[in-house]
């Protein structure tokens, strides 16, 4: 017994230091090793497989099928020899057999009408219809469908630093995205009976081979997107002559696809500063009335990508413009239906190069040659080079300002994955964190560039307290699987985003971790980075401990909520002579007048982003720009700017001297610095920043004794809304009430 | 992925059968957009004005919540713009919400009556209402069930202000409704 309690108490100290707060993350880490270092770099011995395609395929339109065949050439890179490869069938998550149908939650009440529950039985025959696989010699070669999966048997282990070819041809039906909702397929348009296609996972694709997981065959559930090694492709698609395809990569037969007409303009587009029109709105609208038979073959090469996907239509207005980047140029373009105008013609193109621009700031330079936003109705989905995005005006051409909102936020976004994932490829099917939240991060940025404080709905912290405040059953830490990930747009996109901005803002300051997240995309550009990479390099290249702001807010629920729950105040004085003793004196609590608080991240971009991109090109400005500037001449009215930073190491002899104890209070869990504006009787403020290392010793409660010139008439925790504090009624000190929403609506209607 | 799963329901087709299909869409089997939907929530703030003693209550949706309901009704987000609602947009609106948050205390029902809309610049629109009748009990029992027959996600959460402080109630499918102290 007096042995096992010994052990007990020999341990304890490290069980708890273990749930500390600051503790350093070993055990949740992977052990750096020869692939992947412990600063957060490729391993000396780093190595990645490549899979090369070369695939034909035909779009037919008067039955919606798509029917392919291509030649995979798979190089193993890695020191394992392999007795058999996994090639991914994401088509079959749409099979009539598919799993995703059997995992799906109902229950009785999501059924409104017995239509609905008729409606569930409606069977479509999805998934991939295979038709041959076989070595590119000739050889026959065995192969089995587990799923989503299809594993081939290779008569001979592929060796290190050897390739192997082999051939697959499929066939599958298109779905209707309107009935079966998903990232690919087909929209009808019954006015002018014409088809709009946006085609992706639409090949049997390799799935990776690395050092983390082995063979990444985690079967598409539908949420964890793909894990996708890279390579070069070549590829036919053939289509009816009247539509306008495109892709993935470069158009290798554009001499004979478009007109002398079309090619001149493309030329000119390419150095245009301006998007050109390759075909007018009037030759799409005269072409969406041809539907001739004839059938026209498009070829396209993409060199280093890790998928391909394609859209196709009659109905397609294209236009186009050059963007510099560095030095290269590179061909924003836009393809979309007359459904898309007028917010289409006049921004999409833009925004494409705007956006190329802007991550290749903060990330890495864009490195293909193309980049492209494709027109459909309501979704937002994500490939290289090319992506599908959502926001149609209503039928007139009119739109409110929140759609105009969501189709920049969503061009934006889903140009920007061609950083996250598609270059700096993270492995989607586990961490969707990963690629949406650091994209979702520098899409903030980047609206803010786009227009002077762009309402971006995610980024800044204030925008995420309501998800962490929420009801905790609800909540899942960041560090969570894709497919188990409870209200995901708020775990992996909003979360995420938000806790990047509080590194930048807040904890490591915007010059430590711009570095630092620019060496990480560096990095792994090209690669497959893994969370422990990211997390290592961000502390690795700013030299701050950031296991404390992992564990937080990527591995807990914890929410920030701090409180102000106590403030002393003392004064010096003189007896006897020279003798001084320090008193403590009553404090005369008068509420304080608070004016409407301003994020952080708008008042360092007043400074810090000296032109927005609405502010050069004002023809960005709609009939909604109004708003926008009444809101921005508004900004400064409220700011306090006479905020000043607190120091006590310049006091003279003679001056005064006020002492103020504030004891802090960690309600929410989560560590997080402390922001205090201090409002003095001389009607200045000042701002004192305490790192989040206060809490190391107690990270429950703490207090900290501040000296002040003037005597202080009030505190405010927060001031600027930057660590995404869940409760700001305990912030301030004398404590006041807050005025309701009605009220302010009252007060502004008289 | 896709970021404006939030569009939820689109309005293009009117007809009962594609409403039908395109609901189906979200609930089906296929659906990737409606688990990837990113916003479930709905919030109120109610505060007990101490000299009328009635309650004030601001009910805040994001934008395409209420552009779903909307364009069902043939209107569009453009209409709430208007300086002056159309009766009918003001009457469907007012029933759309008040189902989904109601007032009572025992078998008695607190009418709300609505006085005031905003759409603000983060997306969020703010409907405004005022109790009907003083409220003279010293708790009452709150529904607030809005748009959880449509979402299986849906989570709404009311802060209560009191006094100096903020209580916060949150509703679930499983819990729709919460007696508060007043």
């Amino acid at each position: 017994m007096k042995t096992k309690l010994l052990l007990l108490l020999t341990l304890l100290p490290t069980l708890l230091f273990g749930q500390h707060k600051f503790a350093q993350l070993k055990e949740e880490l992977a052990t750096p090793n020869v692939y992947r270092n412990a600063a957060g770099a490729p391993g000396h011995e780093y190595y990645q497989q490549k899979a090369d395609y070369k695939i034909n395929v035909s779009l037919n339109d008067s039955d919606q099928t798509i029917h392919g065949e291509e030649t995979i050439t798979y190089t193993n890179n890695s020191p394992d020899q392999l007795t058999y490869l996994w090639v991914q069938l994401d088509q079959n998550r749409k099979s009539l057999d598919s799993d995703s149908k059997l995992i799906n939650v109902e229950k009785m009440e999501n059924f409104k009408s017995v239509n609905q529950l008729e409606l569930k039985s409606l069977n479509f025959d999805g998934g991939f219809k295979i038709k041959e696989v076989r070595l590119s010699n000739g050889e026959d070669i065995s192969y089995f469908i587990n799923k989503t999966m299809l594993r081939i048997n290779l008569n001979e282990p592929l060796k290190t630093n050897s390739s192997i070819s082999f051939n697959i041809s499929w066939w599958y039906n298109i779905n209707d995205r309107d009935i079966l909702n998903a990232r690919s397929g087909f929209e009808y348009f019954p006015k002018d009976k014409n088809y709009l296609y946006t085609i992706a996972q639409w090949f049997p694709r390799m799935c990776v081979y690395n050092d983390v997981e082995g063979w990444q065959n985690k079967q598409f559930l539908g949420r964890g997107e793909f894990t996708l090694p890279f390579g070069d492709y070549e590829v036919n698609i053939t289509v009816p002559s009247g539509h306008v395809v495109t892709a993935t990569g470069e158009l290798q037969n554009q001499k004979e696809i478009l007109t002398k007409v079309q090619l001149e303009r493309l030329e000119k587009a390419r150095n245009a500063s301006e998007p050109i029109f390759i075909i007018t709105p009037e030759e799409a609208l005269k072409s969406e009335k041809l539907k001739t038979k004839a059938l026209k073959t498009w070829s396209f090469k993409a060199e280093n990508v890790r998928d391909f996907a394609f859209a196709s239509s009659r109905k397609f207005i294209w236009d186009a413009q050059g963007v510099d980047v560095n030095g290269k140029n590179i061909l924003a373009m836009s393809f979309y239906p007359k459904e898309g105008n007028p917010l289409w013609e006049r921004y999409s193109t833009k925004l494409v190069a705007h956006t190329l621009k802007v991550y290749s700031k903060y990330t890495i330079d864009y490195p293909y040659p193309v980049a492209i936003s494709v027109h459909t109705k309501w979704m937002g989905m994500e490939y290289p080079m090319i992506c599908f995005n959502g926001g149609r005006p209503n039928d007139d051409g009119t739109y409110s300002e929140q759609k105009k909102y969501s189709m920049w936020g969503v061009i934006i976004h889903e140009v920007g994955h061609n950083f996250f994932p598609m270059i700096i490829n993270s492995d989607e099917r586990q961490w969707t964190w990963m690629d949406e939240g650091l994209n979702t991060f520098v899409q903030y940025l980047t609206e803010q560039e786009w227009e002077r404080n762009y309402p971006s709905k995610r980024g800044p912290a204030n925008k995420i307290v309501n998800y962490m405040s929420g009801d905790k059953n609800n909540i899942s830490p960041i560090m969570t699987n894709s497919e188990s990930i409870l209200q995901f747009g708020n775990n992996s996109y909003g979360k995420p985003a938000t806790a990047l901005n509080v590194l930048r803002e807040t904890v490591m300051g915007r010059e430590l971790f711009d570095y630092s997240f620019k060496v990480y995309c560096e990095r792994w550009k090209f690669k497959h980075p893994t969370p422990a990479d990211f997390f290592r390099t961000m502390e690795d290249a700013s030299s701050v401990d950031l296991d404390w702001f992992w564990r937080g807010w990527f591995y807990s629920t914890d929410n920030v909520d701090v409180a102000l729950t106590n403030v002393r105040h003392f004064i010096t004085d003189s007896i006897s002579g020279n003798k001084k003793v320090i008193i403590e004196e009553k404090i005369n609590e008068i509420e304080l007048e608070l004016k409407q608080p301003i994020t952080i991240g708008t008042l360092r971009n007043l400074e810090s982003i000296s032109t927005t991109l609405n502010e050069k090109d004002t023809s960005i400005n709609d009939h909604y720009g109004w708003k926008r500037k009444k809101f921005n001449d508004s900004i400064l009215e409220f700011a306090y700017n006479k905020d000043i930073n607190h120091v006590e190491h310049d006091f003279q002899p003679n001056d005064n001297r006020y002492y103020y104890e504030l004891t802090f209070n960690n309600i929410g869990g989560l560590v997080s610095p402390v922001i205090i504006r201090a409002f003095l009787e001389n009607g200045t403020t000042e701002i004192i920043r305490i790192p989040a290392e206060i809490w190391l010793k107690n990270d429950k409660e703490v207090s900290k004794v501040f000296v002040f010139k003037y005597k202080v008439k009030g505190f405010q925790l927060d001031p600027f809304l930057e660590t995404a504090d869940t409760n700001m009624s305990n912030n301030v000190w004398p404590a006041r009430k807050t005025p309701s929403r009605y009220k302010l609506f009252m007060k502004n209607k008289k | 992925m896709n970021l404006i799963c939030y569009f939820r329901v689109v309005s293009f087709y009117n007809s009962d059968f594609m409403k039908l299909l395109i609901i189906i869409s979200f609930l089906s089997i296929f659906s990737l957009k409606s688990n990837a939907h990113d916003y479930y929530f709905a919030f109120a703030e109610m505060e007990l004005n101490k000299e009328s003693q009635k309650l004030e209550v601001t009910l805040i949706l994001n934008s395409h919540d209420i552009s779903h309901w909307l364009e069902n009704k043939n209107f569009t987000l453009l209409d709430l713009e208007e300086p002056t609602l159309e009766k009918n947009l003001k009457e469907g609106l007012n029933n759309f919400l008040l189902s989904g948050f109601k007032i009572s205390h025992k078998s008695e029902h607190y009418k709300l009556i609505f006085k005031g809309i905003l759409l603000k610049d983060d997306g969020n629109i703010e409907f405004y209402f005022e109790s009907q009748k003083k409220v003279e009990q010293d708790e009452v029992n709150i529904t607030f069930d809005l748009l959880m027959n449509q979402y299986n996600q849906q989570q709404n959460k009311l802060i209560y202000l009191k006094e100096l402080k903020k209580e916060t109630y949150e509703f679930l499918s499983s819990k729709k409704s919460q007696i508060i102290k007043l």
